[in-house]
């Protein structure tokens, strides 16, 4: 099949075709899967913030405010953690949200710093 | 390689950088997943594809990403943007060259997005030292979306775009 014949295909057919239902049901499966792996998980026990230079760690529990470097500021509150203030441009930590399931995860990328949940509760009270 | 092709090529380089552009300016379209936007530039990359040619996508992609990263002031931006990109056009060649007529072209969008932020978000995860594929399923619903919306674009376009600028005729004409 030529390009000039392709480009008929296009100018002449409809938008969709029958085969389409595959690649876009194995999509929709890629997001089931990854969701049920990623938000699966019970709520976390800790805070995880990691920076270029240090790791630090949190209980998700007790109420909490850090100053991460001088580069943003994480809440933990009600069991939730948010970042308030980023000096970065994107602001995209900040419109994650407050966060609070294992797994979780809030990403400064400008600054290399993470702030990940983990740890099960329910491992937690056992251990 | 004619002076057309090369027009052509500058001429979708510029569409592709003035979307990407202007598509940096509005807010984020889908408030559950920051960093997502449909991805306009896409578009044009599929629309070269399929007026001039695969090995034309590449270039515009690998100029437009360039030079975003240029523009946008950002050019450390090029290490997550530039092999996603060459990864989603080059799932879309592959799939524009084989399977096409059977599949549409919102199909093959939607599978060149799904690639993209696989690739991304494995990069970034590489580079940032830290697991950011928790925020997977959040950019693949999102692609879903996005993909489909470039797709359908792309197909508009080539549909009402003239014939004559559709199909290439890249034989060199001398004047005698």
């Amino acid at each position: 099949m030529t390009a000039a014949e392709r480009v008929d295909r296009i100018k002449n057919g409809s938008p969709f075709n029958r085969l389409d239902i595959v690649f876009l049901g194995a999509v929709v499966l890629l997001v089931t899967v990854t969701l049920l792996l990623v938000y699966g998980g019970g709520k976390g026990a800790s805070v995880e913030i990691t920076t270029p230079t240090q790791k630090l760690t949190y209980p998700l529990d007790k109420d909490a405010e850090v100053d991460v470097e001088g580069k943003l500021t994480v809440v933990i509150k009600d069991g939730k953690v948010f970042v308030k203030d980023a000096d970065c441009p994107d602001k995209v930590c900040e419109r994650t949200g407050a966060v609070n399931k294992s797994g979780s995860v809030i990403a400064c990328l400008p600054n290399g710093i993470t702030v990940t949940v983990t740890g099960s509760s329910d491992f937690a009270e056992v251990g | 390689m004619s002076a057309k092709r090369i027009c052509k090529d500058a001429i979708l380089t510029a569409i592709a950088l003035v979307a990407f552009m202007v598509e940096n300016l509005f807010p984020p379209l889908l408030f559950f997943a920051p960093g997502a936007k449909l991805g306009l530039s896409n578009a044009v990359a599929l629309i070269t594809l399929i007026i001039v040619g695969a090995p034309d996508a590449f270039v515009v992609i690998i100029l437009k990403c360039t030079l975003g990263a240029v523009f946008a002031g950002n050019p450390f931006s090029l290490v997550y943007s530039l092999p996603s990109a060459l990864a989603s056009i080059g799932v879309q060649t592959a799939l524009y060259l084989t399977l096409f007529p059977r599949i549409s072209l919102m199909a093959i969008s939607l599978t060149g997005a799904t690639a993209f932020n696989i690739v991304q978000l494995s990069i970034a995860s590489l580079v940032a030292g830290v697991n950011m594929l928790p925020l997977l399923p959040l950019m693949l619903a999102a692609s879903l979306v996005a993909g489909a919306a470039v797709g359908l674009i792309a197909f508009l376009t080539v549909r009402f775009l003239p014939r004559s600028v559709c199909v290439n005729d890249f034989r060199e004409r001398r004047i005698k």
